[in-house]
């Protein structure tokens, strides 16, 4: 891929804004305002602070959760991908498909209405992500290189080490990318009730006043904090993965 | 460790003793036998090359040596003991895939070293002798071929092995590449006296490199033949007469086993 430059940022943001104006001139509707009435809002609600205050309580609960996805998600992938059976697969196969929205009435009596159910929803729909992804990943390590490294007398942990762990781990960064876009998504729902923080309520509480443009603010500032989810997980790959941008130069 | 019976164990200077080896791969129901009463000793401080048709389960009977696979049948000593999966003296060199690609030069070089818990440095000082350490910071997608298979060499001989197993080294390089590098084996293998297993299907390379030319049949594997190559083990060899007769020879004993087997 293709080395990344200012310039790129410019044009997409341009043809996002250009797509944006040509639709919202097209539909003609309160519901999609204009690019202008939008950015009006998002500059008021930065400069008040308060929309700086929703995205911060958003960024926590998205971090808990992609942390703790990762903490459990990571070894069990390795876990299954490796020496997990059949059964493990079919477990997968068999929760990963439910909607863990379901689960909100069980989380909510159990962990509560605050922030712990929240991260815990969020947590739920990552970890499977993550944990299929690595799982795969695990799968398919090379077996030369495991004739290699056991051939050197490296066993169990070792082996992990030296080669299923790093031939994972850019793995582990694409289902980062993937999850954390999902979890800013989620956030949407989960951040609906028993919360006045965080950007979910603050489109949610826009949508109810008819507010589109502060409402589009908030939307905004979710793709703000995807993106930045994506570029911090992009930065983390590249100091942890030096070999994949590696290329040959004589 | 329990030794061989000495009514039947290997010689003093014997590194590798192979006896009526049989292996049967099972997949499922099926069996297939991939080598049927496979027996050969080599000597330490010797070099054999076993050479055969594809699928004759050589590469098989160098993991056998490594302890990489169990065989079904037979019995395989190592330095007069057992074979151990990741003995101390005994270093496999793969064709493909050998390095990690997450590792540099260096760390490749120092995996072995690494693995059993002791020292890198003598990898340095290999890097060095190979003419690698200008390279020891990248990674092996930034190396030639011929600059990957000198560093599965110096990991290999980081650890001072008194066993050497490759499987087909060099068959993924261009002709050029590999002499040199058949060149550097020899000259590792003079200097060192390791002895010497070399997994091969060029005819040229088994004659340049084995002193004792094994000939295996197509599958199941079974010795055609084993040639004495004595000329073999110098470099002047490869230009003399006698090393084209022997690789006609080989080509011979070959071909017949192919019709005949």
């Amino acid at each position: 891929m293709a080395e990344r430059r200012p310039w790129h940022y410019l044009v997409a943001i341009g043809i996002l804004a250009a797509g944006w104006e040509a639709l919202a001139i097209a539909l003609a509707v309160p519901a999609f305002p204009r690019l202008g009435p939008a950015l009006v809002a998002l500059w008021q609600g930065v400069a008040e602070g308060e929309l700086l205050l929703h995205t911060w309580v958003s960024l926590c609960r998205v971090a808990y959760a992609t942390a703790l996805a990762l903490i459990l998600g990571v070894p069990l992938g390795l876990y299954l991908g490796r020496s997990g059976g059949p059964i493990g697969s079919v477990l997968v196969y068999l929760t990963h498909p439910i909607p863990k929205v379901v689960f909100l009435p069980v989380i909510m009596v159990v962990l509560g209405i605050g922030d712990l159910s929240k991260v815990f929803m969020i947590f739920l729909i990552l970890f499977f992500q993550i944990l299929v992804t690595v799982r795969d990943g695990a799968a398919a390590v090379e077996p030369g290189h495991l004739i290699a490294v056991t051939a050197l007398g490296a066993r169990g942990w070792q082996v992990y080490r030296h080669v299923v762990i790093p031939a994972t781990l850019p793995r582990v960064f694409t289902a980062l990318r993937l999850s954390t876009a999902t979890a800013v998504a989620v956030l949407f729902f989960a951040e609906t009730y028993a919360t006045t923080h965080g950007l979910g309520a603050y489109v949610w509480d826009a949508w109810s006043a008819r507010d589109y443009d502060d409402m589009f603010a908030g939307v905004i500032a979710m793709a703000v904090l995807g993106f930045g989810f994506h570029t911090a997980a992009d930065l983390l790959e590249r100091v942890c993965c030096p070999w994949v941008r590696a290329q040959v130069r004589e | 460790m329990a030794a061989s019976s000495p009514d039947r164990g290997p010689g003093a200077g014997v590194m590798v003793e192979v006896e009526g080896l049989r292996l049967v791969f099972r997949q499922g129901r099926e069996e297939t036998l991939v080598l049927d009463g496979v027996s050969f000793s080599l000597p330490a401080g010797e070099s054999l090359a076993l050479i055969g048709p594809s699928g004759c389960g050589k590469t098989s009977l160098l993991y056998i040596l490594a302890g990489l696979l169990t065989p079904t049948g037979g019995r395989v000593a190592v330095a007069r003991a057992p074979v151990v999966r990741g003995r101390e003296g005994t270093a496999l060199i793969l064709q493909d895939y050998g390095l990690l690609p997450w590792k540099t030069v260096r760390e490749n070089a120092a995996l072995g070293l690494r693995i059993r818990g002791r020292s890198p440095e003598a990898a340095d000082r290999v890097l060095r002798d190979l003419g690698l350490w200008d390279l020891r910071h990248r990674y092996p997608a930034q190396l030639s071929g011929g600059q990957r298979q000198r560093v599965g060499i110096a990991r290999a001989l980081a650890l001072d092995p008194d066993l050497l197993l490759m499987d087909e080294p060099f068959s993924a390089l261009d002709a050029l590449t590999r002499e040199e590098l058949q060149d550097l084996v020899l000259s590792i293998w003079r200097q060192r006296r390791t002895t010497l297993v070399l997994v091969t299907h060029d005819i040229a390379e088994a004659v340049y490199l084995g002193r004792r030319i094994l000939v295996l049949s197509s599958r199941p594997g079974r010795v055609l033949a084993e040639i004495p190559n004595p000329g073999a083990g110098r470099p002047e060899y490869r230009r003399e007469p006698a090393f084209h007769q022997m690789v006609n020879q080989v080509r011979e004993v070959l071909a017949r086993g192919w019709v005949h087997g």
